[in-house]
């Protein structure tokens, strides 16, 4: 009888390392579908107004002057300055930049690593003889909010190729996301799964789908425009955990992965929320 | 609330603690200062913060990430079973999103007991 | 973490003119269990995400030492190297549990 239990222990386990991502990403969006039933879950690009008809109609009125539009001008103009060895951003990204933030984050086949688009950045003004710029708000993301402008309608299109470097770091990312840490124990999944469309005080929770389409983001509360990363540091914070530096292994393992759950929904960032 | 359910309510509580009657001997003795304190806590953003989850009389902003907390008496008779899901949520249920206050150090022993009493008298 | 350990010259007056001071913690005592703590940290950063209430407690415990309070000093020290135990215990159970909330 022993036996048995260890044998069946076992195969639970197997079976759940052997979801392949692309298992995960339709159980997800079975998951949400069975949650919101009525809901488009195309919409969940809208994070916590996919949920909220009140909350909806005051973004989209802000929606008419939205707050990022001078960080596109300023990422936009950033973008096309020369280096000081007269190349230029647009070197360094296939179609010179423009509407490639899809394809973010990537896995590097000669280097091993997840190469997000701020990462991908700031190591064109390296390779470039350039200091490298700081990660979580001003020029970086205004560049960034440009580049994702530009990429505005293209669908989500991570690509976890045949390596198993590249699956270890996409397994790592999942891991991060439905772990629980900080002294509150929240995994990511407490909130933006089990209760998203919920209301925490008076902010509503949005749905993990759709979560890694719109950035960088203009947030209220941060009153400037800031990298997906920047939210993972304060979420962080906010469950009482030590935050990661930014684009840490750990925080491009997990964008990885989240940006991968996005796939085949549409780019919509810069985005703007409360 | 609406009238109806405040008197539902109200009276669910009083058939509730006429069953449990050591419960009511119990919460005489607990002294209107001490249950202030346990609101204190409770409301207390960087304590207890129960508000960011829970509908509690007189609070404002509240979520409603966890269920309401009224008719406590009732569902927990038991105030020592409160105190349990207080310390730490997931002895009852894994995968509870309530923060372990008392296996996790968020609050001190006595802030537990504070709390406690509050919500047990609500 | 590079927190200088150096107390300030006040704080040991402040300690060898208390009547107190025989029965309280001494400045060794406190930078002993400063150090048992840090490494304990240190080790746990190793292996997990700390909590961010580590730090701030041997913050608040290097305030309270500089104020020639070792007694409260040393109970703060212990409590930041208790929070890390706990980050490491937390991530020890959901490392089996964990898959169980992943959608099939």
């Amino acid at each position: 009888m022993k036996k048995l239990i260890v044998a069946c222990f076992l195969t639970v386990m197997m079976a759940s390392a052997h979801a392949t991502p692309e298992q995960d990403r339709l159980a997800l969006r079975a998951f949400f579908q069975e949650r919101f039933p009525k809901l488009d879950l195309n919409e969940m690009i809208n994070g916590l107004y996919a949920f909220d008809e009140g909350a909806r109609e005051q973004w989209l009125e802000m929606e008419d002057f939205p707050p990022y539009e001078i960080a596109i001008e300023e990422g936009e103009e950033a973008f096309n300055k020369p280096f000081a060895n007269g190349k230029t951003y647009a070197d360094c990204f296939a179609n010179g930049g423009m509407g490639v933030k899809q394809d973010f984050p990537y896995f590097d086949v000669g280097t091993g690593e997840i190469i997000t688009m701020e990462y991908a950045i700031n190591k064109c003004r390296t390779d470039n003889d350039e200091e490298p710029l700081p990660w979580l708000v001003g020029e970086l993301a205004q560049i960034a909010a440009y580049m994702a402008y530009t990429s505005r309608g293209n669908k989500m299109n991570v690509v976890i190729p045949d390596d198993p470097r590249a699956l270890a770091a996409y397994e790592a990312g999942k891991e991060y996301y439905y772990t629980r840490r900080g002294q509150l124990e929240f995994a990511c999944e407490n909130c933006h799964m089990q209760s998203a469309g919920m209301m925490l005080r008076a902010d509503r929770l949005s749905g993990m789908l759709g979560q890694a389409t719109h950035w960088p983001v203009y947030r209220s509360k941060w009153g400037e425009i800031g990298t997906i990363q920047k939210r993972f540091q304060e979420c962080n914070s906010q469950v009482r955990a030590k935050p990661y530096e930014a684009q840490s292994q750990e925080y491009r393992q997990l964008e990885y992965f989240l940006s991968y759950m996005s796939n085949g929904m549409e780019l919509n960032g810069p985005a703007s929320r409360r | 609330m609406d009238k109806k359910a405040i008197l539902l309510t109200a009276l669910l509580g009083a058939a509730g603690t006429a069953l449990i009657a050591p419960a009511v001997v119990a919460e005489q003795a607990i002294s209107p200062e001490r249950l202030e304190q346990g609101k204190a806590l409770a409301f207390d953003r960087f304590k207890g913060n129960c508000l960011a989850c829970h509908w509690i009389e007189g609070g404002e902003l509240t979520g409603n990430y966890g269920p309401p907390l009224v008719a406590m008496k009732i569902r927990y008779p038991d105030r020592e079973a409160l105190r349990e899901q207080i310390w730490d949520a997931a002895i009852k249920n894994p995968h509870t999103r309530m923060p372990p206050f008392g296996r996790n150090r968020i609050l001190t022993e006595e802030e537990i007991d504070l709390v406690t009493d509050f919500i047990h008298s609500l | 973490m590079k927190r200088n350990l150096y107390l300030p010259f006040s704080a040991l007056l402040a300690v060898l003119m208390s009547p107190a001071s025989a029965m309280a913690a001494d400045a060794d005592e406190y930078v002993a269990a400063l150090e048992k703590a840090q490494s304990q940290i240190c080790e746990a950063a190793t292996r997990v995400q700390l909590w961010n209430t580590s730090e701030a407690l041997l913050e608040e415990a290097a305030e309270a030492a500089a104020k020639g309070n070792f007694d409260e000093g040393i109970k703060l020290a212990n409590e930041a190297a208790l929070h890390a135990e706990l980050a490491v215990a937390t991530a020890v159970r959901e490392k089996k549990n964990w898959h169980l909330y992943v959608p099939k």
